[in-house]
């Protein structure tokens, strides 16, 4: 008898706990999440679960989005998500509210490869909603469990004003540890509070990086704009092409490789990304 | 190789292309005379393709290319669909009837500069064949292997080795019997003009869209769509159909369903319709361009015929008048309820 | 086991014996296109031409139900819509075959890391398919230039050659062919003479097609085959409509949307077109692909590359022709192949 296999386009129910505007402009949300179904809750975390990866977020009658998990495997059965306001799935999700039901299948993509990253000095670099699978992951690597296994944490985080800054009460727990490095920087502010540096993120990654070596890894998820900006002083910084992560985006609709459109060149984005190293997105052609 | 198999084929289809060689000569010289003097920037025309019937539309830019432009009755695109919108550098086209009309509304409606920055190429066109009533003859298109108009017949070699001679008449498209205007107004008409009293036999034939309550005919919507593949080739292939951002392709909104039931399919079509109604010059590109053989145009022909009644404007031969949708006034209501 | 053997005139009969079992589909020629329709006493059936549209509607329709839900603030009730219905498809083209096998290659992979689509699987099971073999290839078939033949088996259940005045049936030996074998007066078995014969088609057809060149995957550093001349010249006709894509047998890629009213709902797939522009449209506006040059290449690298790079080698065409009889434009894959692969990817 053949192995029944999963429908890839089931669906698990999941209640919204929380819903908290992160940003002064209101289009940021965090929505919390979690599991109606314990035994789905199970299934979602034993598919090893990796900051990195990002789940379809479906609400019925409107459809699926992709959306990078802000929360950590470390966080058990704990479910975040930041949703940006842009088309018609993310507009109906930030009118939902707390105790409401909505649909999601994943963990979906690859994550950041957290067994090869292990032993270096990591430098998680971000600014916007992008900067939600660097929650996921800077929860992951301070746990208790993962901390020893990995070098120095470095955090530079970026938005246009102060009250574009994410994960505020995050920020403020891991400001006060003594293992990890945050700065945080924002394009122009009328306080001068020394909380902050004033400054785009290129320009504090210039200033306040340490030059490294082949054990240092930075992973840079953010706007395109800031992305192409920081390449260079990476380099600078000496960090390698396969040192450098990012996070691509591209619209996705099925989520397992088979609708066709978020591929680039040979690649798809989907199954085989959306983590990849500057290295790979240096060999893809021009089609991004 | 294949670049060899489509030389024969080139061969071939150029063949076909002798009845009207000297059309094909005329707009071979037009063509290099222009470049050379440097008075356009490329010459839109046709070349032969890799197929008996296929006619490439072609911007050609050099010497060379110009010299592989031809003429025939195969010309079917509308070439008015092929020109860059207004403020670029200037080109000549090579335009029958219908591509002379569809020139004059992009004219109207301010989508290029006819006067400065296109040169045409007039041709009186006797009609274009219609390529799908041949590969029915021939029962499938893949078994056509070679086409020769010779005068008022058709000469079609098969696959098999066999051949089949054919009425040309009966062959033409039915957009082309119903032609209001053959040859272009231009300066440069590059063949003799057909004469005036062929103008008048345009031949409007008659549809079950004519009937005023055609929409209650659920069958017959039915199956005049059914087959309908939503593939927006007759949206694609038409001139009019110009806007930037059209309504099939508005995510948002949502304007309509990509789903291929009735009600998707008749969303699609009437509301393409409703687009180009008094604007059609009805030159049946969208029907040469559909793969599943639908009469498109016969839709937009009702609407069209309701604008040409109340408003007097005849689209792409009215030019002395703004577009009809463009400055409605309320008097043609009233006309109307007359 | 010799093939079976039945005089034409009794193929109605033996499509009859089909439908006692299953739903049978026949190519049927109406208002001048060719397409598959039920079997039924009013039509006729049209073997020989290429059908219009391809069996690929049978295993991706072109609108197919996913899901069917039930949802309200405080549950969700979600029922998959498993496609179940046994079919066969009488006269399909032996490249068809080997489209519904590169649409599984993708669809429905064997490998254990990689998600199976279970209604194509579905609908793969259900159907089956019986080939009529094609005597005299078209000025648009390449099949054998793709890795196909005229008279392959791949994808097939069975596959029908056609000697005149007689039919020669051969099943493949899949696990339905066994329900294909005619019964009573029409279960007679083929002569040497027959098969000598049906090998001479054969043959005939083979060369015919061995005259055009094969299609090779070129090896050319894709940076450099992005920047060749001939996507810009062919953009510049190229009308962006679907008809390419949706005529093609392999071109599998899919929309997915949701509808809602009352508290019931249903999500469904439709195919979706790489020539559009709103395929990969981000929601924020950027757009990867955002003119005609980027799309046209995207399809064509992707069924001449990409494909293959993931897939040992085989491209992703059967040689069915269909794009290139029915392309407004003259849009022929045959040459945008041909000018790939000279020496991997010539300038200009």
């Amino acid at each position: 008898m053949e192995e029944s296999v999963a429908n890839p386009y089931q669906k698990y129910p999941v209640r919204i706990n929380s819903v908290y505007n992160e940003t002064e402009d209101k289009r940021l949300k965090t929505f919390g999440l979690s599991f109606v179904n314990s035994e789905d809750s199970d299934y979602f975390f034993s598919q090893s679960f990796q900051p990195g990866q990002y789940a379809l977020v479906w609400i019925p009658g409107y459809g699926e989005i992709p959306l990078g998990i802000a929360s950590a495997p470390t966080e058990h059965n704990k479910l975040v998500f930041t949703v940006n306001k842009t088309g018609k799935v993310t507009s109906k999700l930030h009118t939902l509210t707390e105790g409401m039901l909505i649909g999601l299948r994943g963990p979906l993509g690859n994550g950041y490869p957290w067994e090869k990253l292990k032993g270096k000095n990591i430098f998680l670099i971000g600014g916007g909603c992008a900067f939600s699978t660097l929650r996921s992951s800077i929860k992951y690597l301070l746990s208790p469990e993962n901390r020893q296994d990995y070098n120095d944490i470095w955090i530079v985080h970026g938005a246009r004003t102060p009250g574009m800054l994410l994960y505020k009460d995050n920020f403020k727990e891991w400001r006060k540890r003594d293992d990890v490095k945050v700065h945080i920087t924002v394009d122009s502010t009328s306080l001068a509070t020394g909380e902050y540096h004033v400054g785009n993120v290129p320009f504090v990654l210039k200033q306040e990086l340490p030059t490294v070596d082949e054990n240092s890894v930075a992973i840079v998820c953010g706007p395109p704009m800031m992305i192409k900006y920081s390449i260079d002083p990476l380099k600078e910084k000496g960090f390698l092409p396969e040192n450098v992560l990012f996070s691509l985006e591209n619209k996705m609709k099925c989520g397992i490789g088979h609708c066709g459109r978020c591929s680039i060149g040979k690649t798809c984005i989907c199954t085989e990304g959306p983590v990849f190293s500057m290295a790979e997105v240096n060999e893809m052609p021009d089609d991004y | 190789m294949w670049q060899k198999s489509c030389d024969v084929w080139f061969v071939t289809t150029l063949l076909a292309a002798d009845n009207m060689k000297e059309i094909t000569q005329a707009i071979r010289e037009k063509a290099k005379l222009l470049l050379e003097e440097n008075k356009v920037k490329g010459v839109l025309g046709f070349t032969p393709g890799t197929l008996p019937m296929a006619r490439r539309p072609i911007l050609a830019t050099t010497l060379e290319q110009a010299e592989r432009l031809c003429w025939d009755e195969f010309c079917l695109m509308n070439l008015a669909n092929f020109i860059p919108p207004r403020g670029q550098e200037r080109i000549a086209v090579v335009a029958k009837g219908c591509d002379w009309r569809n020139l004059i509304v992009h004219d109207l409606e301010g989508r290029i500069d006819l006067e400065n920055e296109i040169e045409v190429l007039g041709i009186s066109c006797k009609g274009m064949l219609d390529t799908e009533k041949i590969n029915q003859s021939a029962n499938g298109a893949e078994r056509v292997v070679g086409v020769i108009c010779n005068g008022d017949e058709v000469q079609i070699k098969l696959v098999d080795g066999k051949e089949l001679i054919l009425e040309k008449d009966r062959l033409i498209r039915q957009a082309c019997r119903e032609c209001r205007q053959p040859t272009p107004d231009s300066s440069i008409i590059l063949n003799n003009s057909i004469n005036d009293s062929d103008k008048q036999k345009s031949i409007v034939s008659e549809h079950a869209f004519d009937s005023s309550d055609f929409l209650k005919n659920i069958d017959l919507l039915q199956s005049t769509f059914k087959e309908c593949l939503m593939c927006f080739a007759c949206r694609d292939a038409c001139p009019l159909c110009y806007c930037d951002s059209c309504f099939v392709d508005t995510e948002k909104s949502h304007w309509l369903s990509h789903s291929s039931t009735l009600e998707g399919l008749l969303d699609f079509h009437f509301l393409r319709a409703h687009h180009i109604a008094g604007r059609c010059t009805s030159c049946g590109t969208c029907e040469s361009a559909c793969p599943m053989n639908i009469p498109v145009r016969e839709l937009v022909k009702k609407l069209n015929h309701d604008v040409e009644e109340t408003t007097g404007y005849i689209p792409g031969i009215t030019k002395d008048m703004k577009p009809p949708k463009s400055i409605f006034k309320p008097s043609y209501h009233e006309h109307k309820n007359r | 086991m010799r093939p079976y053997i039945f005089n034409k005139s009794n193929l109605s009969a033996y499509l009859k014996q089909l439908d006692t079992v299953f739903e049978v589909w026949i190519p049927v020629t109406e208002n001048g296109i060719t397409t598959f329709n039920l079997f039924n006493k009013q039509n006729d059936i049209d073997l020989g031409k290429i059908p219009r549209t391809s069996v690929k509607s049978f295993f991706l329709p072109q609108h197919e139900l996913l899901m069917e839900y039930s949802a309200s603030p405080d549950s969700i009730q979600l029922d998959e819509c498993l496609p179940s219905k046994k079919r066969i498809i009488f006269g399909v083209k032996p490249c068809e075959g080997r489209a519904v096998k590169l649409n599984s290659q993708l669809l429905v992979p064997e490998t254990k890391y990689q998600k199976q689509d279970l209604y194509f699987k579905a609908n793969q099971q259900n159907t089956i398919l019986i080939a009529y073999g094609c005597n005299q290839p078209g000025v648009g078939c390449f099949c054998r230039s793709t890795g196909g033949d005229p008279f392959g088996k791949t994808g097939l259940d069975a596959i029908v050659t056609d000697l005149g005045d007689r039919l020669l049936l051969e099943t493949t030996g899949t696990e339905i062919s066994n329900q294909l074998i005619p019964k009573n007066d029409l279960n007679e078995e083929a002569t040497e003479s027959d098969l000598t014969a049906a090998e001479q088609i054969k043959k005939n057809a083979c060369k015919v097609l061995d005259e055009r060149s094969e299609i090779k995957v070129s090896k050319e550093n894709i940076h450099t085959v992005f920047d060749l001349e001939i996507w810009k010249e062919t953009a510049m006709r190229c009308l962006n409509c679907g008809i390419c894509t949706y005529l093609c047998p392999t071109c599998s890629c899919f929309d997915m949307m949701d509808y809602f009213e009352d508290g019931k709902g249903s999500q469904s797939r439709c195919w979706d077109s790489c020539m559009f522009s709103l395929f990969t449209q981000h929601s924020l506006g950027h757009n990867p692909r955002p003119s005609k040059k980027e799309r046209v290449r995207q399809r064509f690298l992707h069924k001449l590359r990409y494909y293959p790079e993931h897939h040992n080698g085989e491209i992703s065409c059967v040689g069915c022709g269909r794009c290139v009889l029915h392309c407004p434009v003259n849009i022929d894959i045959r040459e945008i192949a041909d000018r790939l692969s000279l020496n991997g990817g010539e300038r200009g």
